[in-house]
């Protein structure tokens, strides 16, 4: 599976991409995780984690992004197909500095919960919270330097195929690929409850320099 | 039971036969059933003793040439559990071997198993396999792996393989039909799993290679070609449309209609015409004040689900029969508009993978006059959504029932909510491809809901537009123009267009029509008949049983029709019955009530039939009615006749 980074044909979404290759890969009949905005800094594992994250179940045999990953990330990839056996071919060694610098934290959601875990308190790291509306109904992107309201289209994958898109998954995805522009050290999904296996997740994603926190459940 | 082991056979060594059964049943870790289908073998008994011997039961199929996909599909009807193997009788499968595809699939639903086996040496017999004991060390320390994964061996869930339809069974002999499905479940969603574990193997046993027969004969070498023309060419994602594997429908078309009595006959007849015939038919009634009921209950056919509700507005309806339908696409049918009677089966042929909907071009045609305007249709992207009109019509539109499901029609607009959430699809992320075909007849009449509500669909339109638009910047904007104006009205081949094609199944009132029935070719493939323009669809059956295939057919219906204008030409026969009885038979069939034959004089009637030479029985029943009787001796006299009745027509 080959994963990239996609403007949508009209010009004003983007996203990650999932291109099966032709020999075991399912072909997803949603092949894009989309939102209604544009990021300037995507590093290669947080690309490759994101798609892994939104298109798993689709993967057989190798899934990259066309270029090399460190190969931590490529190591968590592997383990965290505990069923299969999936490999990341292009991998590199040489070192790369911890980037983002930053030590905020950011919080995903779908809609318009609220929680008093979204306050900023005064001195402490910055909080940015992010609600995803769904791009069926709504266009477009809202921002402010705490909160952005951003149009994606997980809600339509989860309704159309709930056993293979799920909620939690997308969001977490759809955090780590804007988790380098708003230079966050921290996810954290904030929704219903659901059967996802948080830890290996949280492994997957602190490949990439980010940690995921426990969902908080609403 | 937890999985069920699908051998077919058909004149296979016995020996080999109860060696493969009886591993199957020595498996454990799991309860497996064994279905065996005997496809035609000439030692019916010698098989039936092997299955006694294990308490099987064999289920036999009279039939006169080896195709493993229609057996495969055939032992499959006849299984009973969620995990399906199929293999060859040739395997011997290891004691855990089954337990484990159980557990990876139980695991897992979204997976082919494609097994891989391993190849026994020729000293290893059959009978000296089955009459003494089976050393698994010595049979995997003396095989060999097979060249790569399948070679007929895999397994699914019953779920995956009903959603696949089975093998394809256009294929005959064997080779091929294990890379398209496998092809096809890829295309599905589902991934491959390619197993070939040492601990849980699979044996092949020797046997004399049919490669080397294979190559001598040319015929089973043009029938191994047409399986690999179907491997690497075709695309479809869905096949089989005319047998099923499950109970659920392939397509729910759903009508919305509200005080149509006048057209509604006629779309459903359309609907019930389709060369596909794997669909439910579902009217929802938005609280029609006319006689829609009694409309709808005379067509007695029990693949029409009809539900009255109160008058809440098409898209309301249209909404709820999704969440009713049971077909695993939908195709939405307007209730005064003609489908074409492949129209189905061409947006079925049309999604491949990755693309969730298909629609064609149509033709409108005026209601008084039955003049026809074609709309080809353009690439279905946003951009040409936004900038142009006539991209595709929604009648055309045939989409994976989930699409709508996680979609939806807004059902605030009274009109345009189609438009709306076609743009709403796209927005979405999913592809919805052309299928490269005509599928509709568009009726235009003073009662449209675009005449009569347009103001409404403009403003569904604009504010559909705006909201996709807002977010777009200049650039944005000006590119999306850009790559719409490059995006013409496609351009289909002129024999797809032709007006011929598509002229026969206008409503009866606008159309007069000749259909020529060849009987022998009825022994074969039924061909297209460009002659007349029409197409005369049938399937491989013998000559008696074609009136079987005419009766359920476009043709039959057009034929039933009372006000129809009809001439029957048959021109030759295959069968044991005279020319009179077929003829006859034939017409039992197209009027099964006299009183429905309109006579000539009649206004906008008139009739004709052709009687084979010789076939005088019915000459004087004809002329009383009022027929035109042509008398004809060959082809060449039919064509002549045929020619003077469409000009005349004319």
């Amino acid at each position: 599976m080959n994963l990239s980074w996609i403007g949508a044909e009209w010009g004003s979404a983007y996203g990650v991409k999932a291109v099966p290759d032709n020999t075991l890969d399912g072909v997803p009949d949603m092949d894009s995780l989309l939102m209604d905005g544009h990021v300037s800094n995507l590093s290669e594992e947080k690309k490759l984690v994101a798609g892994v994250l939104a298109f798993g179940s689709y993967i057989s045999g190798s899934v990259s992004t066309g270029r090399p990953v460190q190969r931590l990330a490529a190591n968590e990839v592997s383990r965290f197909f505990k069923d299969r056996e999936v490999t990341v071919p292009e991998v590199t060694d040489t070192p790369v500095a911890t980037w983002p610098s930053g030590g905020g934290r950011l919080y995903i959601t779908y809609g318009d919960y609220q929680s008093s875990e979204f306050n900023q308190v005064l001195g402490q790291p910055h909080r940015f919270v992010v609600r995803l509306y769904d791009s069926s109904q709504y266009s477009g992107a809202i921002s402010s330097a705490h909160e952005l309201r951003l149009t994606s289209n997980a809600q339509v994958m989860n309704r159309y195929q709930p056993e293979r898109f799920s909620l939690d998954l997308l969001a977490v995805a759809l955090g780590l690929v804007l988790s380098e522009d708003l230079h966050v050290r921290s996810l954290c999904y904030v929704g219903a409850e659901s059967s996802v296996d948080w830890q290996s997740v949280r492994e997957l994603v602190r490949a990439t320099g980010v940690t995921l926190d426990n969902p908080i459940v609403l | 039971m937890d999985v069920s082991v699908l051998l077919p056979v058909r004149d296979w060594d016995l020996n080999r036969v109860e060696l493969c059964v009886r591993s199957v049943k020595d498996s454990i870790g799991v309860n497996a059933e064994v279905v065996l289908v005997d496809w035609g073998s000439e030692d019916q008994a010698g098989l039936e003793a092997v299955a006694a011997k294990y308490d099987l039961v064999v289920k036999r199929v009279e039939a006169s040439e080896w195709s493993r996909s229609r057996a495969m599909n055939e032992a499959f009807r006849h299984s009973s559990c969620d995990i399906v193997v199929f293999g060859d009788a040739d395997l011997i499968f290891a004691r855990s071997t089954l337990a484990a595809v159980v557990a990876e699939l139980k695991r897992d639903p979204f997976q082919v198993i494609l097994l891989q086996a391993r190849d026994l040496p020729p000293f290893f017999s059959p009978e000296g396999l089955l009459n003494g004991q089976i050393d698994p060390f010595l049979l995997d320390s003396e095989s060999a792996w097979r060249p790569r994964w399948g070679m007929g061996i895999e397994a699914h869930t019953r779920k995956t393989f009903q959603l696949l339809r089975g093998f394809d069974e256009r294929m005959s002999l064997y080779g091929g039909e294990d890379n398209d499905i496998a092809k096809r479940a890829r295309m599905n969603g589902l991934r491959l799993t390619w197993m070939s574990s040492v601990d849980n193997a699979i044996f092949h046993v020797w046997h004399p290679s049919s490669r080397e027969v294979v190559e001598s004969d040319s015929k089973t070498k043009q029938v191994l070609s047409a399986n690999r023309d179907i491997v690497i060419n075709d695309n479809s994602r869905v096949r089989n449309i005319s047998s099923t594997l499950s109970g659920d429908p392939l397509v729910s078309v759903v009508i919305s209609t509200h005080n149509r009595a006048e057209f509604l006959p006629e779309s459903i007849e359309s609907v019930l015409s389709q060369t596909c015939q794997d669909f439910e038919l579902l009217i929802m009634d938005d609280g029609s004040t006319d006689n829609t009921t009694e409309v709808v209950a005379s067509f007695n056919d029990e693949r029409i689900r009809y539900f009255r509700n109160e008058p809440k507005g098409l898209a309301w309806q249209r909404n709820l029969a999704c969440r009713l339908s049971k077909g695993r696409y939908t195709a939405v049918h307007d209730d005064d508009d003609i489908m074409l009677p492949w129209s189905l089966e061409a947006r079925l042929n049309g999604l491949t993978a990755g693309v969730v909907g298909s629609y064609g071009a149509y033709y409108d045609f005026d209601d008084k006059t039955g003049d026809l305007s074609l709309f080809p249709g353009r690439e279905c992207s946003l951009t040409n959504l936004i900038n142009h009109g006539r991209v595709l019509a929604h009648g055309t539109l045939l989409v994976d029932t989930r699409v709508i499901r996680a979609i939806g029609y807004d059902d605030v607009f009274k009109a345009g909510s189609d438009y709306n959430m076609i743009v709403r699809i796209l927005r979405s992320g999913y592809v919805l491809k052309h299928c490269n075909d005509v599928v509709l007849l568009r009726r235009r009449h003073g009662k449209q809901v675009t005449s009569e509500c347009q103001g409404i669909q403009h403003g569904a339109s604009y504010v559909t537009s705006f909201a996709t638009r807002i977010c777009w910047d200049g650039r944005d904007k000006s590119v999306s123009k850009q790559k719409s104006e490059k995006s013409p009205m496609l351009k289909l081949d002129s024999n797809i267009t032709a007006e011929e094609r598509v002229r026969a199944f206008l409503p009866t009132k606008l159309v007069q029509r000749t259909a020529l029935v060849d009987l022998e070719l009825f022994e074969g493939e039924v061909p297209s008949d460009s002659r007349c323009g029409y197409l005369v669809q049938g399937g491989k059956t013998k000559t008696v049983a074609c009136f079987t295939e005419i009766a359920g057919s476009a043709w039959a219906r057009l034929l039933r029709n009372p006000a129809v204008i009809t001439c029957v030409g048959v021109s030759r026969t295959g069968s044991g019955l005279s020319k009179n009885e077929l003829l006859g038979e034939l017409l039992s069939v197209a009027f099964p009530d006299k009183s429905q034959i309109l006579l000539p004089g009649a206004e906008n009637s008139s009739g004709f039939v052709i009687l084979l030479d010789g076939a005088v029985a019915f000459e004087d029943l004809y002329q009383e009615m009022g027929y035109t009787v042509f008398y004809l001796t060959d082809n060449a006299d039919l064509e002549r006749s045929l020619r003077t009745i469409t000009e005349g027509v004319k």
